[in-house]
Parts: C-alpha cells; structure tokens; sequence
C-alpha cells in the first residue's frame, strides 16, 4: 500500500507491507551535477559519517549502529545524468523484535544529517584533512581495477564537459583546492537547497511519519530536476583509442550515443535490444565471441538510461583484438538488421518480466522502483509487466537509427605480452 | 520427510533423502521467485582421490572441479542450458568453491520443467576433446582476470602460503598451464566419482511446495540408472599448525600498497560445538579489528590507514583462519599495530554483548532472503553434513565466559603476512 506525504520541503512515500522482518529507508539530496560538486559531495558524505556534536568518533558512531540491532546505515554519491544524488539508506529491524527502533533509527541518521561537528563555519580541522586522504585514496584505489578505469576513459571521451564526463569520483585535481569552509557552504547547500524525498519501505510503524518530521526539519519548497542528459553531436562512427598499462588482460569498451528515445523506448525497447545483444549468457555477443570462438570470459552489453549511452564491454587477450571487435561488430550489425529470432525476442521479454515479478520479493527492490518512479518518471514494476510483454520487432527497429557508434577502447594489457 | 521449525525465524526446513542417498532440503518462504540449488560434495580441494572405476589414487590438474563446471553446460543434443532456461524466463548460472560445484536457477513460471531440466543436465555429462578443448581459451581469460584484481591475489596467495599440505592452497580457477592439461578422459572420471546422486543435494528457497518438489525429483531418479552407490576415497592431509610461508612481497600495477596478516588456528582440541567455536573466534577478531575497535580508531586517527580494516576468514577441519586486509603506505607499522593488538587479546563484556546482539539482529533480517537461507543451508551441508535450525538459540546462549575461556586457549603465533606494493 503506497501513501504519499507532501511536507513543505520533502515528500514523504511509504510503502507498507508486512512481508519483511525489516524496514528500509532512503532519504535523497538531488542537486544540479556539476563536476567539482560531485567531488564536495563525497568530501561531505564522509565527513558527516566521521562524528558528530552527539558521537563524537568514527568509533562511537559504528559502535551505535550495533546497538541499535545491527542497523545497516550506507550512504552514496552518484552522478544521475544531470543531477547530483547524495543518498542514505538505511535498514532496520522490525518494532516486533525491538520496540521503539524505528524511532532510534531514525533519531540516529537525524543526527548524522543535522548535527554535523561544526564550529565557526569550518569542519574539526583534523576530520577535514583524514577525509581529504581518505577520499584522494578512494579515488587511487577506484583506478586500479582495469574496467572502471576505462569505463571512466570512455565516458570522459564520449561525454567531454557535459555530465557524462565527469569522473565517476570527481575530478582529482579539485580535491586539493576544496577548503573546509567550502564543505561548510556545500553543507548548507545541500540542506536548505536540494531537493528531498524520503522513501519508506516495510512494516511501518503507524507513527512513521510523525517521527520523520519530528526528527527532519527542512524548510522551503525545493526545485524539480531533470536527470536526463540529451546528445546533439553524433561521430556516427566508431574513433579508435588504444592506452596500455601493465595488466594481464586487456579491457575492451565500445560506447554508443542514444538519440530522441521516446519513454517507451527508453524503458521498455532498449533493455530488450540490450538484453539480444549482450545480456546473459543466452545472448548474440557470448554465444558467438565467448563459446564459438573462445575470445573472453566475460563480455556484455548495458546501458544508461539518465546518460542516453549503450555500451559493450570484454575482457580479450590484446592479440585478439581486432578479431574480437569484428565478431562483435557483426552481431550489431545482425541486431541492426533485425536479424534475431522471435525467440530471442520472447527470451529477453521473459526475463525482464522474471525480474519485475521478484522485485516485490525485496524491501530494497521496491524501494528503487518507487525511486525510479519519483526521480525518473518510470513506470512502475506492475506496469512494466503489462507494457514489456508488447514490445515488438518493429519497436527494436525504429530504435536503431537512434543509436550512433561513438568509440571503440581498448585499454592493452602489455603484461600479457610478457607471458 | 522430515519437518524442523527454524527458531525464531517463522520459517521451517522440509527434509528428505531418497533411497538412492540424494538429499533434499526444502524452505517455502512467501516469495515470488524460487531459488533452486543442486551441488555435489565437490570442489577444488577434491584433487587427490580414488576414482569411481580404480583402486589408486590418482592426481588430477588443479582446477578441474571448477572447468568440469563450465563444461556441464555442453550437451549431446546442442541444447545450451543458458538458453533452456532463459526461454523459460528463469536466470541460472553454477559455481565451484573449495569444497563444492553448485548448479543453479531461480525463477517464477515452469518451476517443474525447470527442476526435471536441471537434473537433466547435471546427469548428463558430455565432454569431447574438442568441446574440451574449446574452453580452454575461455577459463584463460577468467585467470587473467582475477591476476589483474589485487584482492584477488592477495586472498589467494596468502591460501597458498597458509597451508603446507591442504590442497586449499590452490587457487579454485588452477593455474594456465593446469588448464591446459586438461582432458576428457579427466573430466569423466571427475564426474563420475563425485555426481553419484549420493554426494549430492538440492535445496529449494522461496515459493515452493515440498511435496510436489520431492515427487518431481523421485521420479526423475526413479528413471534414471546412476550406477551403485559407492564411498568415495579422497587423499587425507596431515596439515601443520604451521604457516606455509611467513612473509611475502610482491608487486602489480596499483597506486595505494595493500597489506594482509593472517593467523592459522588449530581449533581441533577446543571441546564445544564447532558453530560455537567459529562464533567466538569470529567475534574475537571482529572485536579487536573491526570499525568498532580502538585499533581501527587508532590506525586511522595516526593516519596509518584512512579506510577501516577489512577482514576475511577461511574454515577448514580443525583450523580457523582469519585474515585482516588493509591499503596502507605504513606497512611495517600497521602489521606490527595489528599483530600486537590482536595478540593482547583485550577483550571485554560490554563488546562481546553488544556484538551478540548485533549478531542475532543480522540473523533475523537476513531470514528475509532466500538466496541467504539457501547459501546458509548449502553450506551447512557441506561444513557439518547437517542443518543447524537452532542458530537463534545457539547465539543466545553464548556467553562471556565460555568467550574468554576459549579466547585465552586459542594459539596466535602461526601467522603470515603478504604485501603488494605498486610496480
């Protein structure tokens, strides 16, 4: 049973079912993206988790949540196209088998977003500096691992200055410039300025809302956003970039634009193009370049719907390279030609509606669908059961012009070479 | 068939074995979605054994448990069984660890034709030298890429220098040149030494009848010939209380070092329960490492670390051992801050209550999550060769004195460490 609150700086949704032993809750700061906020927002999110005026250590903070029955307190920074999500979600275990939970949950997060250890408009010196290294480490580590970095390469080179552009982390080189006193105004920005909604899922007490605006005080009506990123500039052809780096295995990306998709087709035609293509072990890519030839373990095709970007990615020996982007190249070409079956067709439908059937099985799936829902304006999981099944051949053709080729990366692992 | 109420967790475990010795475990859940899981006694461990049709032991390649996995999914009529089962909307995939291979889909519609598929499969082995030959290439990539994850190597190079005789030192996947050498012949003998439905099991998570699954499974075997039921011999290991290796150093392309410190336990002279041991010493550790512990507060507030420690831990008959992961430019200091605490044993009431506490709060949520039952009860199987439906009461009545009287006994001299510096 879904119950939306209108306060005057948030929306309250709840969604109560008595299915789970626990309670989830996701309490949302969008903001417009800009790529040196995405880095502040980071910076802020582990400064607020560092201590506050009432846990006055990272220790005793941690030490609360098991406490409170174990309560799983996780926060992120994400870029969503156009807007900046600054997210904290929570799950608690159910009043049942601890009375007076909820409220302690709550009180707890309250005190995490509201009473931040702040004294003449500056962050305790020392909690500003270990965040600056843990954050500039965050950054270090993110790019060892071969598939984000070049994930990151490509967006950057797809996106240039736009949204997509940005780093997944943010851009190193700001990181250095921001001084406390600009957390300090981030802070206040993101609290007296972006916009807020808080989404409830689970057995819900029936004094949940009360509690909420006991514990969050937000004032003024807040702006809507627009997260979708929309392409005016199209290559219309795949621009070759080779890097190398001393890793085992060579990562292979290739990126695409989407032009002027239409809801529909955003939601419901592309995963399913997607899914033909490159999503599951059953798909055009891993059959032909996996199992006929042996090239990769891993290869798939996914997408951003906020980004407007379809992307391939493998994991081949560099030796295989241009053999391996040939046989990818023609299953597009099939798929572009509408040369798939009827069965791949009902294959990728089924799963997608396998997926929209379990989602009530999970708190945190329900809770993202309500998400999709508000910030997004998707259909919701009972709709895209009905809507999916309708998708025909002719919808995935008219898709295909839309999608323009962009880039082909290759991030070359020359220690393979050494082997 | 046997029914057991999970305590505490408003859930309850159908059992049944079948004559033939396959055993079934069932939990009906109030799910959409049904989670089914099939796996043999069988892992990477399992390399040294007599095989079904000789009287020697033989060795076989190191990761053949887990290349017998992927090509489980050739079959004599060319049907792929990604395909079978994604037509029927289901999502399925299998997995090997060190002790078992695990064949599995999950899904809402033709629960049945599923079911009877997954046997099917499973009980049809079709290896030839050029369907074997093929994948080679493919567990080749796999390799490389978890080479290239310094998480990865770390876990698996501080395995192999933990053990001295346990084949637990390898790595699941096995090496490039292990693979290579790989053949049909192998594989069958693999197969049938370890697929007799004697050393297998099946456990159902989620919206799903027990009677229908226990007849669906019956009569599938009922037609089927597997052969007689025959005791598997696998090679004994005298393991060492000591580590295999002390300290190592190596280097890959990262930016931040990372440093791991293992400690090797010998729990086999500890007289309770062997849950009740792993409870308390995974306490221990977490008390003294974990982001609720002095020692993490301190590492980061003298910037030793900036992110909290991490931990891991690895159970074998007789032994426990836990590992403690860190990215640290500090690494002699932070192996001798964490040694030290650690050995100091500085343990307290408080801690050990709240932890209890937490414990069983985490136990509750999780009983939300077939796939979490389903794993817990899988390896329940394989780690006790039964099912535990009492956790609840079993962490409830953990107590404080028992906890120090363990913790005091335990020995922390055999430990390693294992260092990854940038290139």
């Amino acid at each position: 049973m879904y119950k939306k609150y209108k306060e005057e700086a948030y929306n309250i949704h709840v969604i109560k079912t008595n299915k789970f032993k626990k309670t989830v809750i996701n309490i949302s700061f969008r903001s417009k993206n800009d790529d040196s906020k995405l880095l502040r927002r980071r910076l802020l999110k582990t400064l607020l988790f560092e201590a506050n005026k009432v846990y006055p250590t990272k220790r005793l903070l941690n030490i609360e949540t098991e406490k409170l029955y174990d309560l799983d307190i996780y926060s992120d920074v994400l870029n969503s196209g156009n807007v900046l999500t600054s997210s904290f979600e929570m799950s608690i275990l159910n009043e049942k088998y601890a009375k007076g939970l909820f409220e302690e949950s709550i009180k707890f997060l309250a005190n995490i977003l509201f009473k931040p250890d702040i004294k003449n408009s500056k962050f305790d010196n020392k909690i500003y500096q270990k965040s600056i290294e843990r954050i500039k480490e965050d950054i270090e580590v993110f790019y060892e691992d071969p598939r984000s970095y070049a994930m990151d390469e490509v967006f950057k080179k797809i996106g240039g200055n736009t949204p997509l552009g940005y780093s997944y982390f943010g851009n190193i080189d700001y990181l250095n410039k921001i001084k406390n006193e600009d957390l300090y105004n981030e802070y206040l920005d993101m609290i007296n300025n972006d916009t807020v909604d808080i989404f409830i899922v689970g057995n819900v007490p029936d004094d949940a809302v009360d509690i909420i605006k006991k514990y969050i005080k937000l004032k003024n009506k807040r702006e809507k956003l627009n997260h979708f990123i929309e392409h005016d500039k199209f290559s219309n052809k795949l621009i070759e970039y080779k890097e190398s780096k001393p890793y085992n295995q060579s990562t292979l990306i290739i990126g695409y634009k989407l032009s002027k998709l239409t809801s529909y087709e955003m939601q419901y035609v592309l995963p399913i193009y997607a899914h033909i293509l490159g999503g599951g072990p059953d798909s055009k890519l891993f059959q032909n370049v996996r199992e006929k030839n042996s090239l990769c373990y891993s290869i798939g095709c996914g997408y951003r719907i906020v980004s407007n970007i379809l992307f391939i990615t493998s994991g081949i020996n560099s030796s295989d390279y241009k053999k391996a982007l040939k046989l990818i190249k023609e299953q597009v070409k099939l798929m572009n030609e509408g040369k798939f079956t009827k069965e791949e067709l009902a294959k990728a439908k089924l799963a997608y509606l396998n997926a929209y059937e379990t989602l009530n099985d999970s708190a945190f799936s329900i809770l993202q669908d309500r998400i999709r829902k508000e910030f997004l304006n998707a259909d919701l999981a009972l709709i895209r059961r009905k809507k999916m099944s309708h998708v025909t051949k002719k919808d995935i053709m008219k898709i295909i012009p839309k999608i323009h080729p962009e880039i082909v990366y290759l991030l070359e692992g020359s220690k393979q070479n050494e082997n | 068939m046997k029914i057991k109420e999970l305590k505490s967790l408003d859930l309850k475990l159908y059992e049944h074995t079948l004559d033939n010795g396959f055993r079934i475990f069932i939990i009906p859940m109030k799910t959409s979605n049904t989670y089914v899981t099939l796996s043999t006694k069988y892992g990477s461990v399992n390399n040294e054994f007599v095989p079904y049709d000789s009287n020697e032991m033989k060795s076989f390649p190191l990761g053949i448990a887990h290349f017998l996995e992927h090509k489980m999914f050739e079959q004599k009529d060319g049907v792929d069984p990604f395909e079978f089962f994604a037509a029927n909307g289901a999502d399925a995939n299998a997995n090997t660890t060190s002790f078992k291979t695990t064949y599995l889909f999950s899904g809402t519609k033709c629960y049945k034709e599923n079911l009877n598929y997954l046997l099917d499969y499973v009980y049809s082995p079709y290896f030839t030298d050029e369907n074997v030959e093929k994948e080679k290439g493919i567990i080749e990539q796999e390799i490389k890429m978890y080479e290239d994850d310094p998480y990865s190597a770390m876990y698996e190079n501080m395995l192999y220098n933990t053990f001295i005789t346990h084949p637990l030192k390898y790595k699941v996947i096995g090496n490039i040149e292990s693979v290579r050498s790989i053949t049909k012949e192998d594989l069958y003998a693999c197969y049938n030494t370890f697929y007799h439905p004697s050393n297998m099991y099946l456990v159902v998570t989620g919206n799903v009848k027990p009677k229908e699954t226990i007849d669906i499974v019956e009569k599938y075997m009922s037609k089927k010939d597997f052969g007689e039921k025959k005791k598997i011999v696998i090679k004994k290991y005298d393991e060492p209380n000591k580590v295999a290796k002390k300290n190592e150093t190596i280097k890959m392309n990262i930016t931040v070092p990372k440093v791991g410190i293992g400690y090797k336990i010998n729990v086999s002279k500890i007289n309770m329960s062997v849950p009740k041991i792993r409870y308390y010493i995974s306490m221990f550790f977490e008390m003294i490492t974990d982001a609720t512990s002095s020692l993490n507060e301190e590492l980061l507030n003298k910037r030793i670390i900036n992110c909290d420690l991490a931990s891991t831990q690895v159970n074998l008959d007789g032994f426990m051992c836990f590992y403690i992961l860190s990215e640290t430019r500090k690494t002699n200091t932070l192996i001798k801050m964490v040694d030290e605490a650690i050995k100091s044993k500085p343990i307290n009431k408080k801690d050990f209550e709240r932890k209890k506490k937490a414990i069983m709060a985490n136990l509750i949520k999780t009983s939300d999550n077939l796939y979490s039952i389903n794993n817990k009860i899988m390896s329940n199987i394989i780690t006790y060769d039964k099912v535990y439906t009492n956790y609840y009461d079993l962490i409830n009545k953990l107590n404080y004195n028992e906890f120090k009287k363990i913790i005091n006994e335990i020995d922390l001299s055999n430990t390693l460490t294992y260092t990854i510096k940038p290139n």
